[in-house]
Protein backbone atom coordinates (compact mmCIF):
# COMPACT_ATOMS: atom_id res chain seq x y z
CA UNK A 1 0.00 0.00 0.00
CA UNK A 2 1.37 3.51 -0.89
CA UNK A 3 -0.44 5.42 1.49
CA UNK A 4 -1.98 5.03 4.66
CA UNK A 5 -5.95 4.01 5.01
CA UNK A 6 -8.05 6.65 5.77
CA UNK A 7 -10.27 6.04 8.55
CA UNK A 8 -13.68 8.48 9.09
CA UNK A 9 -14.01 8.05 12.94
CA UNK A 10 -17.68 9.85 14.10
CA UNK A 11 -17.59 9.41 17.75
CA UNK A 12 -18.39 12.35 20.31
CA UNK A 13 -17.16 10.85 23.61
CA UNK A 14 -13.36 12.14 24.10
CA UNK A 15 -12.15 8.98 25.51
CA UNK A 16 -12.61 7.04 22.90
CA UNK A 17 -11.96 9.43 20.00
CA UNK A 18 -8.57 9.75 22.01
CA UNK A 19 -7.97 5.90 22.55
CA UNK A 20 -9.11 4.45 19.45
CA UNK A 21 -6.95 7.39 17.02
CA UNK A 22 -3.69 6.44 19.14
CA UNK A 23 -4.93 2.42 18.48
CA UNK A 24 -5.34 2.80 15.05
CA UNK A 25 -2.48 5.34 14.06
CA UNK A 26 -0.29 2.86 15.89
CA UNK A 27 -1.75 -0.04 13.39
CA UNK A 28 -0.59 2.50 10.45
CA UNK A 29 -4.10 4.15 9.43
CA UNK A 30 -4.54 7.74 9.30
CA UNK A 31 -7.26 8.94 11.01
CA UNK A 32 -10.29 11.75 11.03
CA UNK A 33 -12.27 12.68 13.93
CA UNK A 34 -15.73 14.06 13.74
CA UNK A 35 -18.19 14.71 17.27
CA UNK A 36 -20.89 15.11 14.97
CA UNK A 37 -22.99 12.79 12.65
CA UNK A 38 -23.88 15.86 10.05
CA UNK A 39 -20.29 16.97 10.04
CA UNK A 40 -18.97 13.60 9.54
CA UNK A 41 -21.30 12.79 6.71
CA UNK A 42 -20.32 16.51 5.10
CA UNK A 43 -16.67 15.42 5.68
CA UNK A 44 -17.01 11.86 4.10
CA UNK A 45 -18.91 14.01 0.90
CA UNK A 46 -15.91 15.89 0.36
CA UNK A 47 -12.80 13.96 1.16
CA UNK A 48 -12.32 10.11 0.35
CA UNK A 49 -11.99 7.54 3.11
CA UNK A 50 -11.57 3.87 3.23
CA UNK A 51 -13.83 3.11 5.89
CA UNK A 52 -15.89 4.85 8.05
CA UNK A 53 -16.70 3.68 11.85
CA UNK A 54 -19.73 5.96 13.81
CA UNK A 55 -20.97 5.63 17.14
CA UNK A 56 -24.64 4.99 16.81
CA UNK A 57 -25.62 7.40 19.10
CA UNK A 58 -23.97 11.01 18.13
CA UNK A 59 -25.37 14.66 17.78
CA UNK A 60 -26.44 16.19 14.83
CA UNK A 61 -27.44 12.77 12.51
CA UNK A 62 -27.83 9.50 14.46
CA UNK A 63 -25.64 6.48 13.55
CA UNK A 64 -28.03 4.72 11.23
CA UNK A 65 -28.96 7.94 9.23
CA UNK A 66 -25.27 8.16 8.95
CA UNK A 67 -25.13 4.53 7.69
CA UNK A 68 -28.18 5.49 4.98
CA UNK A 69 -26.94 8.00 3.72
CA UNK A 70 -23.20 7.41 3.17
CA UNK A 71 -24.41 3.90 1.66
CA UNK A 72 -26.56 5.48 -0.42
CA UNK A 73 -23.95 7.74 -1.41
CA UNK A 74 -20.81 5.53 -2.03
CA UNK A 75 -22.00 1.94 -2.00
CA UNK A 76 -18.77 0.29 -1.47
CA UNK A 77 -17.33 2.26 1.58
CA UNK A 78 -17.40 -0.26 4.12
CA UNK A 79 -19.21 1.49 7.25
CA UNK A 80 -18.77 -0.07 10.87
CA UNK A 81 -21.16 1.06 13.56
CA UNK A 82 -20.12 0.75 17.06
CA UNK A 83 -22.75 1.21 20.02
CA UNK A 84 -23.02 1.10 23.67
CA UNK A 85 -26.91 0.09 23.93
CA UNK A 86 -26.88 -2.76 21.88
CA UNK A 87 -30.09 -4.72 20.80
CA UNK A 88 -30.43 -7.29 18.24
CA UNK A 89 -33.17 -5.05 16.08
CA UNK A 90 -30.78 -2.14 16.00
CA UNK A 91 -27.78 -4.26 14.74
CA UNK A 92 -30.18 -5.93 12.25
CA UNK A 93 -31.57 -2.60 11.35
CA UNK A 94 -28.04 -1.39 10.70
CA UNK A 95 -26.87 -4.39 8.46
CA UNK A 96 -30.08 -3.28 6.49
CA UNK A 97 -29.01 -0.31 5.30
CA UNK A 98 -25.79 -1.25 4.76
CA UNK A 99 -23.43 -1.36 7.33
CA UNK A 100 -20.23 -3.74 6.89
CA UNK A 101 -20.22 -4.87 10.39
CA UNK A 102 -21.88 -3.91 14.06
CA UNK A 103 -20.05 -3.73 17.03
CA UNK A 104 -20.91 -3.46 21.07
CA UNK A 105 -18.74 -1.35 22.99
CA UNK A 106 -16.69 -2.11 25.02
CA UNK A 107 -15.24 -3.91 21.95
CA UNK A 108 -11.75 -6.07 22.40
CA UNK A 109 -8.37 -4.70 20.81
CA UNK A 110 -6.96 -8.45 19.73
CA UNK A 111 -2.92 -8.28 20.51
CA UNK B 1 -141.87 -28.42 55.02
CA UNK B 2 -139.89 -29.96 58.04
CA UNK B 3 -137.74 -31.89 55.21
CA UNK B 4 -137.50 -28.27 53.35
CA UNK B 5 -136.11 -27.10 56.74
CA UNK B 6 -133.75 -29.34 57.25
CA UNK B 7 -132.49 -29.56 53.55
CA UNK B 8 -132.09 -25.48 54.40
CA UNK B 9 -130.45 -25.95 57.50
CA UNK B 10 -128.16 -28.59 55.99
CA UNK B 11 -127.40 -26.38 53.16
CA UNK B 12 -126.16 -23.45 55.64
CA UNK B 13 -123.91 -25.48 57.58
CA UNK B 14 -122.03 -27.12 54.54
CA UNK B 15 -121.56 -23.83 52.86
CA UNK B 16 -120.41 -22.55 56.15
CA UNK B 17 -117.71 -25.88 56.31
CA UNK B 18 -117.24 -25.16 52.41
CA UNK B 19 -116.44 -21.12 53.91
CA UNK B 20 -114.67 -22.15 56.48
CA UNK B 21 -112.83 -24.59 55.03
CA UNK B 22 -111.80 -22.07 52.14
CA UNK B 23 -110.56 -19.54 54.28
CA UNK B 24 -108.41 -22.06 56.07
CA UNK B 25 -107.19 -23.03 52.49
CA UNK B 26 -106.39 -19.56 51.78
CA UNK B 27 -104.72 -19.35 54.77
CA UNK B 28 -102.36 -22.40 54.06
CA UNK B 29 -102.08 -20.72 50.72
CA UNK B 30 -100.49 -17.18 52.17
CA UNK B 31 -98.41 -19.42 54.84
CA UNK B 32 -96.82 -21.53 51.82
CA UNK B 33 -96.56 -18.54 49.47
CA UNK B 34 -94.43 -17.04 52.35
CA UNK B 35 -92.96 -19.91 52.65
CA UNK B 36 -91.97 -20.61 49.04
CA UNK B 37 -91.16 -16.83 49.07
CA UNK B 38 -88.73 -17.09 51.71
CA UNK B 39 -86.82 -20.09 49.92
CA UNK B 40 -87.15 -18.13 47.16
CA UNK B 41 -84.86 -15.35 48.55
CA UNK B 42 -82.61 -18.08 50.25
CA UNK B 43 -82.16 -19.57 46.97
CA UNK B 44 -81.02 -15.85 45.45
CA UNK B 45 -79.44 -15.04 48.03
CA UNK B 46 -76.89 -18.51 48.30
CA UNK B 47 -77.09 -18.32 44.24
CA UNK B 48 -75.59 -14.61 44.66
CA UNK B 49 -73.10 -15.58 47.04
CA UNK B 50 -71.92 -18.46 44.73
CA UNK B 51 -71.77 -15.92 41.89
CA UNK B 52 -69.63 -13.33 43.70
CA UNK B 53 -67.58 -16.06 45.10
CA UNK B 54 -67.04 -18.25 41.51
CA UNK B 55 -67.07 -15.54 39.29
CA UNK B 56 -67.21 -12.18 40.10
CA UNK B 57 -64.36 -12.25 43.59
CA UNK B 58 -61.69 -14.55 40.95
CA UNK B 59 -62.41 -11.69 38.13
CA UNK B 60 -61.51 -8.85 40.80
CA UNK B 61 -58.87 -10.60 42.21
CA UNK B 62 -57.76 -10.94 37.86
CA UNK B 63 -58.07 -7.14 38.02
CA UNK B 64 -55.99 -6.83 40.78
CA UNK B 65 -53.35 -9.29 40.23
CA UNK B 66 -53.28 -7.25 36.07
CA UNK B 67 -52.86 -4.44 37.63
CA UNK B 68 -50.09 -5.31 40.10
CA UNK B 69 -48.72 -7.02 36.66
CA UNK B 70 -49.65 -3.67 34.80
CA UNK B 71 -47.51 -1.56 37.44
CA UNK B 72 -44.46 -4.50 37.90
CA UNK B 73 -44.04 -3.69 33.81
CA UNK B 74 -44.51 -0.23 34.31
CA UNK B 75 -42.02 -0.86 36.45
CA UNK B 76 -39.72 -3.09 34.88
CA UNK B 77 -40.14 -0.72 31.48
CA UNK B 78 -38.51 2.47 33.59
CA UNK B 79 -36.15 0.26 34.92
CA UNK B 80 -35.20 -0.94 31.45
CA UNK B 81 -34.57 2.28 30.27
CA UNK B 82 -32.39 3.45 33.46
CA UNK B 83 -30.39 0.44 32.81
CA UNK B 84 -29.89 1.05 28.77
CA UNK B 85 -29.10 4.25 30.69
CA UNK B 86 -26.56 3.10 32.55
CA UNK B 87 -25.42 0.53 30.23
CA UNK B 88 -24.22 3.40 28.17
CA UNK B 89 -22.74 5.71 30.48
CA UNK B 90 -20.66 2.35 31.84
CA UNK B 91 -19.68 0.93 28.09
CA UNK B 92 -18.39 3.97 26.98
CA UNK B 93 -15.43 4.44 29.80
CA UNK B 94 -15.09 1.10 29.40
CA UNK B 95 -14.22 1.45 25.63
CA UNK B 96 -11.83 4.29 26.46
CA UNK B 97 -10.16 1.97 29.30
CA UNK B 98 -9.51 -0.81 27.25
CA UNK B 99 -8.23 1.01 24.79
CA UNK B 100 -5.76 2.87 26.75
CA UNK B 101 -4.61 -0.57 28.71
CA UNK B 102 -4.34 -1.69 25.07
CA UNK B 103 -1.71 0.56 24.71
CA UNK B 104 0.29 0.66 27.89
CA UNK B 105 0.54 -3.54 27.77
CA UNK B 106 2.21 -3.70 24.88
CA UNK B 107 5.38 -2.15 26.86
CA UNK B 108 5.31 -4.80 29.32
CA UNK B 109 6.92 -7.42 29.31
CA UNK B 110 5.09 -11.36 30.10
CA UNK B 111 6.97 -11.79 33.82
CA UNK B 112 7.13 -8.24 34.77
CA UNK B 113 4.47 -7.15 38.09
CA UNK B 114 3.35 -4.43 34.97
CA UNK B 115 2.37 -7.15 33.00
CA UNK B 116 0.70 -8.79 36.04
CA UNK B 117 -1.38 -5.78 36.89
CA UNK B 118 -2.64 -4.83 33.42
CA UNK B 119 -3.60 -8.54 33.15
CA UNK B 120 -5.41 -8.04 36.38
CA UNK B 121 -7.04 -5.17 34.97
CA UNK B 122 -8.31 -6.69 31.68
CA UNK B 123 -10.02 -9.09 33.87
CA UNK B 124 -11.22 -6.75 36.10
CA UNK B 125 -12.81 -4.92 32.82
CA UNK B 126 -14.04 -8.36 31.82
CA UNK B 127 -16.02 -8.33 35.05
CA UNK B 128 -17.30 -4.85 34.16
CA UNK B 129 -18.50 -5.74 31.11
CA UNK B 130 -20.35 -9.00 32.40
CA UNK B 131 -22.26 -7.06 35.02
CA UNK B 132 -23.60 -4.57 32.82
CA UNK B 133 -24.73 -6.81 30.44
CA UNK B 134 -26.55 -9.14 32.57
CA UNK B 135 -27.89 -6.21 34.50
CA UNK B 136 -29.34 -5.02 31.08
CA UNK B 137 -30.61 -9.00 30.05
CA UNK B 138 -32.33 -8.75 34.14
CA UNK B 139 -33.93 -5.11 33.34
CA UNK B 140 -35.14 -5.22 29.80
CA UNK B 141 -35.72 -8.67 29.47
CA UNK B 142 -36.08 -9.34 25.17
CA UNK B 143 -39.97 -9.73 23.97
CA UNK B 144 -40.34 -13.56 23.75
CA UNK B 145 -40.07 -15.30 19.94
CA UNK B 146 -42.65 -17.94 20.72
CA UNK B 147 -42.15 -21.22 18.33
CA UNK B 148 -43.25 -24.63 18.41
CA UNK B 149 -40.26 -27.35 19.48
CA UNK B 150 -39.61 -30.57 21.12
CA UNK B 151 -38.93 -30.25 24.89
CA UNK B 152 -35.25 -31.85 24.10
CA UNK B 153 -34.21 -29.76 21.41
CA UNK B 154 -33.29 -26.66 23.74
CA UNK B 155 -31.58 -29.38 26.25
CA UNK B 156 -29.52 -30.98 23.36
CA UNK B 157 -27.98 -27.56 22.04
CA UNK B 158 -27.09 -26.69 25.01
CA UNK B 159 -25.53 -29.49 26.13
CA UNK B 160 -23.25 -29.91 22.37
CA UNK B 161 -22.29 -26.42 23.15
CA UNK B 162 -21.30 -26.54 27.00
CA UNK B 163 -20.22 -29.82 27.40
CA UNK B 164 -16.51 -29.78 26.43
CA UNK B 165 -15.91 -27.01 28.57
CA UNK B 166 -17.59 -28.27 31.01
CA UNK B 167 -15.50 -32.05 30.60
CA UNK B 168 -12.26 -29.53 31.02
CA UNK B 169 -13.23 -28.94 34.59
CA UNK B 170 -14.47 -32.96 35.61
CA UNK B 171 -17.66 -32.49 34.68
CA UNK B 172 -20.13 -34.56 32.54
CA UNK B 173 -23.01 -33.18 31.19
CA UNK B 174 -25.47 -35.91 30.17
CA UNK B 175 -28.39 -35.64 28.11
CA UNK B 176 -31.36 -38.67 28.97
CA UNK B 177 -33.46 -40.11 26.28
CA UNK B 178 -37.24 -37.30 26.77
CA UNK B 179 -40.40 -38.71 25.76
CA UNK B 180 -41.54 -36.81 22.26
CA UNK B 181 -43.40 -33.97 24.09
CA UNK B 182 -43.59 -30.46 22.75
CA UNK B 183 -43.22 -26.55 24.22
CA UNK B 184 -44.12 -23.78 22.77
CA UNK B 185 -41.25 -21.40 23.78
CA UNK B 186 -38.26 -18.83 22.76
CA UNK B 187 -35.67 -21.06 21.76
CA UNK B 188 -33.03 -18.95 22.65
CA UNK B 189 -34.39 -17.42 26.27
CA UNK B 190 -34.97 -20.73 27.45
CA UNK B 191 -31.51 -21.93 26.45
CA UNK B 192 -29.75 -18.20 28.48
CA UNK B 193 -32.08 -19.96 31.42
CA UNK B 194 -30.74 -23.78 30.95
CA UNK B 195 -27.09 -22.25 30.59
CA UNK B 196 -27.33 -20.27 33.52
CA UNK B 197 -28.38 -23.54 35.82
CA UNK B 198 -26.03 -25.73 34.25
CA UNK B 199 -23.09 -22.94 34.85
CA UNK B 200 -24.54 -22.91 38.31
CA UNK B 201 -24.80 -26.89 38.75
CA UNK B 202 -21.43 -27.24 37.44
CA UNK B 203 -20.15 -24.26 39.48
CA UNK B 204 -21.63 -26.76 42.64
CA UNK B 205 -19.42 -29.79 41.61
CA UNK B 206 -16.48 -29.11 43.43
CA UNK B 207 -13.65 -31.62 41.57
CA UNK B 208 -15.77 -33.97 39.44
CA UNK B 209 -19.37 -35.14 38.72
CA UNK B 210 -22.36 -35.16 36.45
CA UNK B 211 -24.88 -32.75 35.38
CA UNK B 212 -28.00 -34.46 34.05
CA UNK B 213 -30.59 -32.68 31.76
CA UNK B 214 -33.69 -34.29 30.73
CA UNK B 215 -37.45 -33.14 29.89
CA UNK B 216 -40.31 -35.08 31.62
CA UNK B 217 -44.22 -34.93 31.45
CA UNK B 218 -45.68 -34.15 34.24
CA UNK B 219 -49.06 -32.71 35.38
CA UNK B 220 -48.73 -30.02 37.96
CA UNK B 221 -51.63 -27.38 39.56
CA UNK B 222 -50.43 -23.93 37.65
CA UNK B 223 -52.58 -20.43 37.52
CA UNK B 224 -55.42 -22.78 39.84
CA UNK B 225 -55.54 -25.50 37.69
CA UNK B 226 -53.92 -28.46 36.92
CA UNK B 227 -51.99 -28.59 33.29
CA UNK B 228 -50.57 -30.29 31.71
CA UNK B 229 -46.63 -29.13 31.62
CA UNK B 230 -43.31 -30.58 30.54
CA UNK B 231 -40.34 -30.24 33.22
CA UNK B 232 -36.75 -29.83 31.63
CA UNK B 233 -34.58 -30.40 34.46
CA UNK B 234 -30.83 -30.25 35.19
CA UNK B 235 -29.74 -32.41 37.64
CA UNK B 236 -26.35 -32.04 39.49
CA UNK B 237 -24.23 -34.30 41.92
CA UNK B 238 -22.65 -31.18 43.64
CA UNK B 239 -22.99 -30.05 47.12
CA UNK B 240 -26.56 -28.74 47.21
CA UNK B 241 -27.47 -25.49 48.67
CA UNK B 242 -27.05 -24.49 52.22
CA UNK B 243 -29.96 -23.20 53.97
CA UNK B 244 -28.71 -19.79 54.46
CA UNK B 245 -27.84 -19.36 50.61
CA UNK B 246 -31.49 -21.08 49.85
CA UNK B 247 -33.35 -17.99 51.82
CA UNK B 248 -31.54 -16.02 49.35
CA UNK B 249 -31.28 -17.64 46.02
CA UNK B 250 -33.17 -15.56 43.95
CA UNK B 251 -32.04 -12.27 45.22
CA UNK B 252 -30.59 -10.22 42.25
CA UNK B 253 -27.25 -9.45 42.87
CA UNK B 254 -26.98 -12.12 46.17
CA UNK B 255 -24.16 -14.05 44.54
CA UNK B 256 -21.75 -16.97 45.93
CA UNK B 257 -19.24 -16.92 43.60
CA UNK B 258 -15.95 -14.54 43.44
CA UNK B 259 -16.91 -13.44 40.00
CA UNK B 260 -20.63 -14.03 39.79
CA UNK B 261 -22.85 -10.94 39.56
CA UNK B 262 -25.97 -12.89 41.24
CA UNK B 263 -28.24 -12.34 38.45
CA UNK B 264 -28.07 -15.63 36.46
CA UNK B 265 -31.46 -16.70 38.70
CA UNK B 266 -32.94 -13.76 38.70
CA UNK B 267 -32.73 -13.24 34.65
CA UNK B 268 -33.87 -17.32 34.57
CA UNK B 269 -37.01 -16.73 36.81
CA UNK B 270 -38.27 -14.02 34.88
CA UNK B 271 -37.92 -15.59 31.76
CA UNK B 272 -39.99 -18.80 33.02
CA UNK B 273 -42.43 -16.44 34.24
CA UNK B 274 -42.90 -14.71 31.18
CA UNK B 275 -43.63 -17.85 28.92
CA UNK B 276 -46.31 -18.56 32.10
CA UNK B 277 -43.90 -21.69 33.92
CA UNK B 278 -42.36 -21.56 36.68
CA UNK B 279 -38.50 -22.91 38.60
CA UNK B 280 -38.99 -25.33 41.14
CA UNK B 281 -36.13 -27.18 42.79
CA UNK B 282 -34.60 -29.62 45.24
CA UNK B 283 -31.40 -29.80 46.98
CA UNK B 284 -29.79 -31.83 49.91
CA UNK B 285 -26.94 -30.73 51.43
CA UNK B 286 -23.83 -33.66 49.75
CA UNK B 287 -26.26 -35.29 47.55
CA UNK B 288 -26.68 -32.32 44.88
CA UNK B 289 -29.79 -29.89 43.41
CA UNK B 290 -32.03 -30.36 40.75
CA UNK B 291 -33.84 -27.67 39.19
CA UNK B 292 -36.87 -27.72 37.23
CA UNK B 293 -38.30 -25.37 34.85
CA UNK B 294 -42.06 -25.81 34.69
CA UNK B 295 -43.38 -25.01 31.04
CA UNK B 296 -47.21 -25.51 29.57
CA UNK B 297 -47.06 -28.36 27.10
CA UNK B 298 -48.45 -27.75 23.89
CA UNK B 299 -50.24 -29.82 21.97
CA UNK B 300 -51.09 -30.27 17.95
Amino acid sequence: MSAAAKILLIEDDPGITNTLQRVLAEEGYEVAVEKRGDNGLARAATEQFHVVISDLKVPGTNGLEIVRQLHAAQPRLPIILVTAYGTTETAIEAMKFGAYDYLLKPFDFPP
Amino acid sequence: LRWGRALGKAHYESRGLIVSQASRTIEEVWVLQLVSLGCLFAFAVTLAVMAYRHMILPLRAKVVAGQALLERQEKLVSLGMLAAGVAHEIRNPLTAIKGALFLQQRKFQPGTPEYADARLAEREILRLEKIVSDFLLFARPSELQLTRTAADAPLREVQSLLAPELAKNGVQLILEESPPVQILVDSAQIKQVLINLIRNAADAIAHSGVVRLRARPARKRMARSDTEVVILEVADNGTGIPPEVEKRLFDPFFTTKEAGTGLGLSIAAGIVQKHGGAIEYQTRVDYGTTFGIILPQTTG
